[in-house]
């Protein structure tokens, strides 16, 4: 990263010439579009999203494969995590926020009037980018999505009834914390607070939230730039493993991260623009667009 | 280093003139120029409260070396030697009420003197004793009266105040944060609110005077004074738990819709138990006020001012056939409460028994309540801290 960017530095003077040559490069579709076996997990139709007047995403078409990482890069403002945020509806808690177009998940519509907002987060997980335990135990942040939708019942009346899910929810508890290598750090103080991890350690906790409620697809908004080194590479050894059975599509400014996790790679570009799509290491060794490439090699950006 | 000297010469004449006598609580000053007089016993006092701050700023000043550091060090001290008299006037206060109260609160008092009889065994122990606390303050027969039933209606009324407030309040914060658009309407209730927070208490007691009294009871009771004293406490509470969830981050509320789970269910397991210290906060500022509030009382609901019993609301509740089916005699009728009987008493002209003199009945009333609003205050901050120990790692 910050090798990036005193690259960028040094390169004041080339980044004017290239910028008026950017601004001149039309997308072409051939660029955007990646061919993969098997059906799309997300399909994105000409999505357009506006925060009130302000155009933040113009139009973009993008298909994420199943069991895969797919990276979303590009310059801070691009778009990326508004794209990312449309996908599980997030974006319709900003009141500004106004969606057009069309997202299909396993090919059904999810900004049709009919969807239900609970099932669709249920199936489309997502972490934050600063790490974000609720104020409440190891066990109760992990159990308190099943808790909520009535997998697990523990309650007073369930106890007395000798109905309680107490083993299932140890059961579910241990099974997410392991699925997020994090079962061997905590297992002996899962009463603990949350708050009392490390910032890594709270990440991991937020990804095991979000895998005990059973996702089909995990979006991740750049869940690692809070991180030191050493966390960041928890973190990415996870998302490498969770996409052998998760679709998982990951926000990072770190063009680094992209080319070490992810299969595919779309990078956005200023103003809201999907400019190209396709393997990783193809976007990485041979961008077919001049300001891709000049984004990657850290002429401008 | 200017303007040390001056103040370092006042302070000396000062001093001279105190320690030689010159100026004492015996001389008086009366100008020439007015027809008023200056005695020394009240002079002297304000001149050495003036000397001191005088003092203390320039000596601040002088133990840095002078410039920058040395205005910084006599700010310093200023504000300090300003927290220090706070500090002497509370104690001041709390040190008068307790040497006044403490003889008539003590009287008859012992550890051992009482009796406890064990239930269904018939065995009696001895058992602490303190009248004061545990008698009627009238009636034939009590030797030394107490201020048990005032001490009781103040438990109730602080009781039924909250136990309808809080669930109101918080609901009506709910609402105004969680789920009201933010514009002019959620703007008026938020001026409504804070003006009916300063609103004047007498105000309270003649709207319940005028309009709870006559539909409820048809004259004073326990049941209109919880009501009245509950309205007062409303908007404290109103406003110290939106405080308290709007402090909460939205990361919180982000986390927990991302996992599918719905509004309400976030507000319940998340926003509230997050919010509750806050909250806490809030009604054990407004039960400080409440349980000393007196105008309201004595206009709805303050009974005889030597009650020889106490209510009794729990046994009373009996139910009816016609509406409104559930009825209270006790709540119905008036009683006392601590600030009530301390005004009823030091106001009233001879006291009942000689044990007493009105006044030093006040006294121990005074202390009593006191002692209860810190008790009220104890709990509130227990749970304050059991609350925060929950929600964060300490």
């Amino acid at each position: 990263m910050s090798e990036t960017e005193s690259r960028n530095s040094t390169a004041q003077p080339e980044q004017r010439v290239t910028t008026t040559g950017e601004s001149s490069e039309e997308v072409r579709e051939e660029w955007t579009d990646y061919e993969f076996a098997g059906d799309a997990k997300i399909a994105a139709e000409d999505l357009d999203v506006y925060y009130g007047e302000e155009k933040a995403l113009q139009s973009v078409s993008l298909d994420v494969p199943d069991e895969s990482v797919t990276a979303l890069i590009g310059p801070s403002g691009c778009g990326k995590s508004t794209f990312l945020r449309c996908l599980n509806r997030m974006n319709d808690r900003i009141k500004s926020a106004s969606v057009d177009g069309s997202v299909t998940l396993d090919g059904e519509e999810i900004y049709s009037d009919g969807v239900n907002l609970v099932e669709l987060r249920k199936r489309v997980g997502m972490v934050f980018q600063e790490p974000n335990p609720f104020p409440k135990s190891i066990k109760d942040n992990i159990s308190y999505g099943p808790r909520k939708h009535g997998d697990l019942d523990t309650g007073l009346l369930a106890r007395l009834l000798g109905r309680d899910d107490t083993d299932e929810e140890h059961e579910l508890v241990e099974r997410a914390l392991r699925r997020a290598a994090l079962w061997e750090e905590v297992n002996d103080r899962l009463d603990d607070n949350a708050l009392g991890l490390s910032g890594g350690q709270q990440q991991r906790l937020c990804i095991a939230r979000c895998l005990a409620v059973d996702p089909d697809v995990i979006l991740m908004d750049e869940p690692a730039s809070a991180l030191d080194p050493i966390a960041t590479a928890k973190i990415e050894d996870l998302i490498e493993e969770l996409a052998e059975e998760y679709a998982v599509v990951v926000v990072t400014h770190n063009m680094q991260q992209a080319a070490r996790i992810s299969d595919q790679t779309a990078v956005f570009l200023t103003g809201g623009e999907l400019v190209e799509y396709g393997e990783t290491d193809q976007i990485f060794e041979h961008p077919r667009s001049q300001r891709v490439e000049d984004y990657i090699t850290g002429k401008f950006g | 280093m200017g303007s040390t000297i001056p103040v370092a010469a006042i302070l000396l004449l000062l001093g001279g003139f105190i320690v030689t006598g010159g100026i004492g609580a015996g001389w008086t000053w009366s100008p020439a120029w007015s027809s008023a007089e200056f005695p020394g016993s009240e002079l002297v006092p304000i001149l050495v409260v003036f000397g001191t701050l005088l003092g203390a700023w320039s000596a601040g000043k002088a133990k840095e070396g002078f410039g920058a550091e040395g205005r910084q060090a006599g700010a310093y001290y200023l504000i300090g030697s300003v927290v220090f008299a706070m500090l002497a006037v509370l104690a001041l206060l709390i040190a008068f009420i307790v040497t006044n109260g403490l003889q008539t609160m003590l009287t008859g008092t012992s550890l051992f003197g009482g009796q406890f009889t064990v239930p269904f065994v018939g065995v009696g122990l001895p058992w602490p004793e303190f009248p004061f606390l545990m008698n009627q303050t009238g009636g034939l027969y009590v030797e030394i009266p107490g201020v048990l039933p005032a001490v009781i209606g103040t438990l109730w009324l602080v009781f039924g105040a909250v136990s309808f407030t809080v669930p109101l309040g918080i609901g009506a914060a709910v609402f105004l944060t969680e789920y009201a658009e933010r514009g002019r309407f959620t703007q008026v209730v938020e001026i409504a609110t804070n003006g009916l927070w300063s609103t004047p208490s007498i105000v309270f007691g003649l709207f319940g005077l005028a309009f709870l009294v006559p539909r409820i009871s048809g004259g004073n009771s326990i049941v209109v004074g919880q009501l009245v004293l509950g309205f007062m406490l409303l908007p404290l509470v109103l406003i110290t738990s939106r405080e308290a969830i709007l402090a909460v981050p939205d990361a919180h509320r982000d986390a927990s819709a991302a996992l599918g789970v719905t509004k309400w269910q976030t507000i319940r397991s998340v926003v509230l138990p997050a919010a509750m210290p806050g909250t806490i906060t809030g009604v054990i500022l407004g039960v400080g006020r409440i349980a000393g509030e007196t105008a309201p009382l004595l206009l709805v609901f303050g009974g005889s001012p030597y009650p020889s019993n106490t209510p009794n609301v729990l046994t009373s509740f009996t139910l009816t056939a016609q509406p409104p089916f559930v009825t209270n005699e006790a709540l119905l009728s008036p009683a006392s409460a601590l600030p009530y009987q301390l005004y009823s008493t030091i106001t009233a002209g001879v006291f009942p028994k000689e044990i007493f003199t009105n006044t030093e009945f006040g006294w121990g009333t005074a202390l009593v309540l006191l002692l209860v609003v810190v008790g009220l205050y104890a709990i509130g901050v227990g749970s304050r801290l059991y609350f925060r120990r929950k929600l964060h790692h300490e």
